[in-house]
């Protein structure tokens, strides 16, 4: 008789007496096993385990050099003890030996003499388990894998910071995206619709997992989607109507009732009015520079994917430059320590007011002071969050917009002005000539590499009263400036490779050195320092 | 880009004036490396005149030392901008290219 188990089964046999051993093999082989080794004490028990992977060890307890308890006790030891079944061998007077063995991990034991029906028995019941724990540890190995999957796939659906000049504002959007498991319900994202209507959204679906993440891939695709219609600007620009496309699609046939609690935004960055809906979601954070914290609390409508026809109410509001905004998942505000407390909006409000937080850092030290507060307890929630900032507000003469073909003499001609405005703007000479210069290196190196360009790329410059702002965004093939490597700079002048070195310059150069594409455009921004003399 | 050169003994004083980028580089190493005549050439680029370098510049001024050394000469460069040697240090060039503050500085130095 043989059974899957038992037919293609690897033994390894362990005994110092030789016709004990023979004995097993024949009996073994009459199961229909024929993979069978053989050892002669514990030491070749281990130096054959370490070369072979067998399915079960008949294992002798007495043995010279290493005994049955050595190797049992050497297994648990190198952390693979479960690798293999274990059934000792021994003779009838030695059960405190068998129980001890048993006690280090051995599965089961056979008596010495051997009754031939009791080794079928044992020695079959022990492959089918280990058949059926290996079926089992492969399903949640391949299980395991799938899931790592979805979560870089989920993970690549939270969006590059923008760090863009809107408006003669210099904008940015930050943004977390944790989920608490592999994969998680919470989504956010930003993006421009037409040149200037600023975008960010952020939801939380009603549930944790696989069938969350499906959920929150089916809400940031819809938005996305819709932000690529001829008609988005009209969408966005009054966002009820696109929350209404996208509520309509999500409540049909939703018989699971899961929903999205959700909070959508577009800011106008000239005028700085933002308007927004807000569905069930935790009210968002608003505050300037000193530290006071308000809310954004007017409600717009339920959850997203419970009311089909529903019809949202968007609500506008106009900030002012020195103001932030912060929207977050309740991952944040019900994360719990080990007593149970919650973390709550009264601990994130004191970290926004806090003096010492900068606002470049106000997200990642926001999420530490969670795990904090957790200390060490498992993640409760999926956690999201998007920070809308802007740097300081400018005045109009410093602000600088050109548009360019990346074509040698069109590039020569830009630098020259760039240097012009920035000259006559009272910006010192050598920031001056590195911001013109870099500019130059970036649009040469897309003329060079960046594949036909028939688009102009955009220059933004901004005159800040301690840097100079810019940005290009141009279509490129992708090109991001902070990856390439660097020229080798300690080679003799006859050895020195001269590729690379504009690029090199530009990021010794450059400060805060963004890069972000997005819509078939690369976006590159950076700031160079104005020396205070 | 303005190339003027002159002679002071067996120095090949050249002037260069103008922005040395991506447009200009080429009529640069083209002038200069005109001026690498017979053994052991000796030339002096007043860079005094250059306000603006990217990375295509640097290439051509490298370009024209490797050159006039391949010629067993020796070029130096004098004059050179705040803003220009700036780049330079960062690309750590400086120190493979003989700077001399002024004209005079430089001419005396390649006269010995």
């Amino acid at each position: 008789m043989s059974t899957p188990a038992k037919s293609s089964a690897k033994i390894l046999v362990v005994d110092d007496v030789a016709e004990n051993r023979d004995l097993l093999l024949r009996r073994l082989q009459r199961l229909g096993i024929d993979d069978v080794d053989q050892a002669e004490n514990g030491m070749q028990a281990l130096a054959a385990l370490a070369k072979k992977s067998y399915d079960l060890m008949l294992l002798d307890i007495m043995m010279p050099e290493l005994d049955g308890f050595g190797v049992l006790d050497a297994l648990r030891k190198n952390g693979h003890a479960a690798d293999v079944p274990i059934i000792v061998i021994s003779a009838m007077n030695e059960m405190d030996a068998i129980v001890r063995c048993i006690e280090s991990g051995a599965e089961d034991f056979l008596l010495k003499p051997f009754n031939p029906v009791m080794l079928r028995a044992r020695v079959t019941s022990s492959l089918e388990k280990k058949l059926l724990r290996d079926r089992t540890r492969d399903e949640l190995r391949r299980k395991q894998a799938e899931l790592n999957e979805a979560r870089t796939l989920q993970l690549a659906l939270e969006p590059a910071p923008f760090h863009g000049i809107r408006g003669g504002r210099s904008i940015s959007l930050r943004t977390i995206l944790e989920p608490a498991k592999e994969v998680g319900g919470d989504l956010v994202d930003h993006f421009l619709v037409g040149d200037d209507l600023v975008v960010f959204l952020i939801g939380d679906v009603s549930d944790k997992g696989a069938g969350a993440a499906l959920m929150m891939a089916r809400t940031h695709s819809m938005f996305r989607g819709l932000s690529t219609r001829p008609d988005a600007y009209s969408l966005f620009s009054d966002p009820a109507k696109a929350v209404n496309i996208v509520n309509a699609a999500l409540a049909l046939n939703n018989d699971s009732c899961m929903f999205v609690t959700f909070f959508l935004a577009s800011l106008n960055p000239s005028t700085l009015e933002l308007k927004y809906v807000r569905a069930g979601h935790v009210p968002p954070f608003r505050w300037h520079g000193d530290g006071a914290v308000t809310r954004i609390e007017t409600a717009g409508g339920p959850p997203l994917g419970l009311v089909e026809n529903y019809q949202y109410k968007q609500d506008a509001t106009v900030l002012s430059a020195d103001e932030n905004v912060l929207v977050v998942t309740d991952g944040f505000t019900e994360a719990n320590d080990s007593s149970g407390t919650l973390f709550g909006e009264s601990r994130i409000i004191a970290h926004l007011a806090s003096a010492s937080m900068t606002i470049s850092e106000a997200l990642t030290s926001l999420v530490r002071n969670v795990h904090e507060f957790e200390a060490g307890q498992s993640q409760s929630d999926d956690m999201a969050a998007v920070l809308l900032s802007f740097d300081a507000p400018v005045q109009a003469a410093t602000k600088f917009e050109a548009e360019v073909l990346a074509r040698a003499p069109d590039i020569a001609a830009l630098a020259e002005r760039v240097g012009s405005f920035l000259d006559n703007a009272g910006v010192d000479v050598r920031a001056t000539h590195h911001v013109a210069m870099i500019v130059d290196e970036l649009l040469t190196n897309l003329g060079t590499h960046g594949g036909v360009v028939e688009e102009p790329a955009a220059i933004r410059i901004l005159i800040e009263p301690d840097r100079v702002k810019v940005e290009v965004n141009d279509s490129g093939s992708p090109f991001d400036p902070r990856s390439a490597p660097d020229p080798n700079l300690s080679t003799s002048v006859e050895d020195r490779e001269i590729g690379g070195l504009g690029l090199f310059l530009m990021r010794k150069i450059a400060t805060d050195l963004y890069y972000a594409r997005d819509g078939g455009h690369n976006l590159t921004s950076f700031a160079v320092l104005r020396s205070s003399e | 880009m303005q190339i003027d050169h002159e002679t002071a003994g067996d120095v090949c004083v050249v002037t260069a004036q103008g922005r040395l980028d991506g447009t200009t580089s080429g009529t640069f190493s083209e002038q200069v490396e005109k001026l690498i005549a017979g053994d052991r050439p000796k030339l002096l680029v007043d860079l005094g005149g250059i306000d603006f370098v990217t990375s295509a510049g640097l290439r051509a001024v490298l370009g024209v030392v490797k050159k006039v050394k391949a010629a067993r000469g020796i070029l130096a460069v004098c004059g050179v901008r705040a803003e220009v040697q700036d780049i330079l240090d960062i690309t750590g060039l400086s120190p493979m290219i003989q700077i001399y503050p002024q004209r005079s500085d430089g001419l005396a130095a390649l006269a010995i």
